[in-house]
């Protein structure tokens, strides 16, 4: 699905939060959470806030308790300790009066055979006492057309994107996306980016979790780095790559292989090499690019090395999550 | 609630195989049964080797050609008649010796097959009667016995009839039981029950919900077989209208029994396997096909208890025996009680975990 298929292709712009937001108002609360199944910890104390009108992450990899968590506040699991607060109630004592008040799209979940999205969107309207008409809900996503065909007709990016506005038949306050863009190809991924920006447009509070760091990097406001059941991280994406010792990334192509170790100069932090050959690309890690590369140059002069080609770039969130846990994040 | 149901109802009628179990596949079963002509009596193929020609044994082979349901053929060679007995080409051999009506010692013969027993019972009984008195006719000159048809008020009850009811019976059961069991163990595996749960809805209004529509389905069954078997011939003198409530109370044992297996199963073809593991059996069990009286008598006694067979009951005895549902009420505690004890079993196992 192409973004300019989209009625919302270009209409918003990522961005920080609301900077002006008047009081700061917590939409979810979650206070040492644990959450144990057996012998298995899937959450082991878990705390933190979400403000409203921020697009929220919780990243990591998989198994690392994001699903886990966010079906806890959603109501759908039973903390073993610790609390879940969503709007200022117990997500679990006041189940019934948060439900009506947040849109959950689950991971992996279809819809109804035999049943057309608009009969759909009405079905699951009928649950809440406030509810959208299903032709504007289909109409947020360029679905108008399709009100009357069944799920299975549509493509996979539209049957995600289906999914998303399914959830907001109550015209939620939070909605909770569980891996919302798992499966799609990169432009559908990017379409369904502009759909949760323009839904926060709207004054939705989103909290979403990934497993793609380049995702939460590009469409959270903050992120909440997750990790065996912890939570590692918590900051803008902007701010935890600032904060890294070494936040700048230098990609260089060499005439001939050099010993990874050898590229370790003053201030350069960890290197990495990738690709064999004609490919073999060198990753280093700098606190300061004009500090490191006079003694990077001398040192390739000394191995007889000359540079092919060099590439700058900022660290990413992905960066972050190899600083802080030592491992990457792909599963 | 009433969108919830209309939904339900929607996904019921535009699924057409399950339709196709619901509805095209009992009357199936009444077409094919209704192509074997299961109530005309047997025919009888005699084989008469006349060793005695003469008015009386002419008298004896005239009277078993007026019989319609033996075909008398004359032949020569007893020995010949006797293999091709063997072979099956005739059902019975009839020997008339020589000298039958003046010697007492000619006695006229019935030469059957232990093979074709079962089948010849009737015919050979018959043939029987005819031989005996003959012999006796011979023996003491007058006749002692004279047998006379003896027309009963009793109404004949051809097997479409007893059928169809059966036929309805299995409809219902098997319908409900495998539709509930595959649509819930489908909607837990694509975790609609799952985004269910996050809305306010309980997920117990759905599944009553969903009963629901099963139930109005199940009317449409009712009228649709009952339909098709009388226009396959069966007579039903009973009023059809009360097979209505009959096979709704046996909607709700089979649809909580769904519920039970679906709670039990983690994928549809599991599901599937368990419904078919527990209606077929039943369904030759409970009488469907043929009456319970035929099994032994102690498996006889225990098949009383299986759901099917109190429903299959109440249904012959409104629809054929045109009894009032009142004399059904034996039949419909038991349904009664099943469909209680099926209804706290799902409740207590049914749980989305």
């Amino acid at each position: 699905m192409a973004v300019s298929e989209s009625p919302l292709g270009g209409a918003c712009h990522s961005g920080m939060p609301n900077e002006e937001l008047p009081l700061e108002e917590w939409v979810v609360e979650v206070e040492s959470l644990v959450r144990r199944y057996g012998d298995l910890t899937a959450v082991d104390g878990v705390s933190f806030r979400v403000r409203r009108g921020e697009i929220f992450g919780i990243v990591g990899p998989n198994g690392a308790g994001k699903t886990t968590t966010l079906e806890t506040i959603e109501g759908l699991q039973t903390p073993t300790s610790g609390s879940t607060r969503v709007l200022g109630m117990d997500s679990h004592r006041q189940a019934a009066e948060v439900k009506e008040l947040i849109g959950v799209q689950l991971q992996a979940s279809a819809y109804f055979d035999f049943l057309t999205l608009r009969e759909i969107l009405g079905l699951f309207g009928s649950f809440y006492r406030r509810r959208l008409p299903p032709q504007e809900l289909l109409a947020r996503v360029g679905l108008q057309d399709k009100g009357n065909s069944q799920v299975i007709h549509l493509s996979g990016g539209q049957q995600q994107r289906f999914s998303i506005i399914a959830s907001m038949v109550n015209d939620p306050q939070v909605l909770f996306l569980d891996e919302p863009t798992t499966g799609l190809d990169p432009q559908a991924r990017r379409s369904l980016w502009e759909l949760i920006r323009e839904i926060r447009q709207q004054g939705t509070t989103i909290v979403l979790t990934t497993h793609y760091m380049e995702e939460a990097q590009t469409l959270c406001d903050r992120v909440a780095i997750m990790d065996y059941g912890r939570i590692v991280a918590l900051d803008s994406p902007e701010r935890l790559i600032e904060g890294l010792e070494a936040p700048f990334n230098l990609r260089l192509h060499l005439s001939t292989a050099v010993d990874a170790d050898r590229l370790a100069v003053a201030g350069v932090g960890r290197v990495s090499v990738n690709g064999e050959g004609q490919d073999r690309e060198y990753r280093l890690q700098v606190a300061s690019v004009t500090d490191s590369l006079p003694p990077l140059l001398d040192r390739l002069a000394e191995c007889k090395a000359q540079i092919l080609d060099m590439e700058v770039e900022k660290a990413t969130l992905e960066d972050v999550f190899l600083a802080l846990t030592g491992r990457q994040v792909r599963d | 609630m009433a969108v919830l149901f209309v939904a339900n109802l929607k996904i019921l009628l535009r699924d057409r195989l399950g339709l196709f179990w619901a509805l095209v596949f009992p009357i199936m079963f009444i077409g094919v049964f209704a192509l074997f002509n299961l109530d005309a009596p047997p025919e009888v193929n005699i084989a008469v080797v006349n060793e005695s020609p003469g008015s009386v044994s002419e008298a004896l082979i005239d009277n078993l050609t007026s019989v319609k349901m033996f075909k008398v053929k004359a032949v020569d060679d007893l020995q010949a008649a006797r293999l091709d007995l063997k072979d099956g080409n005739y059902d019975m051999v009839l020997l008339l010796p020589a000298g039958l009506g003046q010697n007492v010692e000619a006695k006229a013969t019935v030469f059957y097959s232990e093979a074709n027993l079962v089948t010849n019972q009737v015919a050979l009984s018959a043939l029987s009667s005819f031989v005996d008195e003959f012999n006796l006719q011979a023996a003491s000159a007058t006749p002692t016995i004279t047998l006379q048809e003896e027309p009963t008020s009793t109404r004949h009850i051809r097997y479409m009839d007893f059928l169809v009811p059966g036929i309805l019976g299995m409809g219902v059961m098997s319908y409900s039981i495998m539709g509930v069991a595959t649509s819930l163990v489908t909607y837990h595996e694509k975790r609609i029950l799952r985004r269910i749960q996050v809305t306010p809805l309980p997920v117990a209004a759905f599944v009553i919900a969903q009963v629901g529509a099963f139930l109005v389905i199940s009317v449409l069954q009712t009228g649709v077989i009952l339909g098709t078997g009388v226009l396959a011939g069966a007579h039903l003198p009973g009023n059809f209208v009360w097979a209505i409530p009959i096979t709704l109370m046996g909607n709700i044992v089979f649809l909580n029994l769904g519920i039970v297996i679906a709670a039990a199963s983690k994928t549809v073809a599991a599901a599937s396997g368990m419904a078919n593991a527990i209606s077929l059996p039943m369904m030759f069990l409970s009488g469907v096909f043929f009456p319970t009286e035929q099994l032994p008598p102690f498996v006889e006694k225990l098949v009383q208890f299986l759901p099917l067979t109190p429903l299959l009951g109440a249904l012959r005895t409104v629809l054929l025996d045109n009894e009032s549902i009142l004399n059904a009420g034996g039949d419909l505690a038991l349904i009664g009680a099943w469909a209680v004890a099926m209804v706290l079993l799902a409740s207590r196992l049914f749980k989305l975990e």
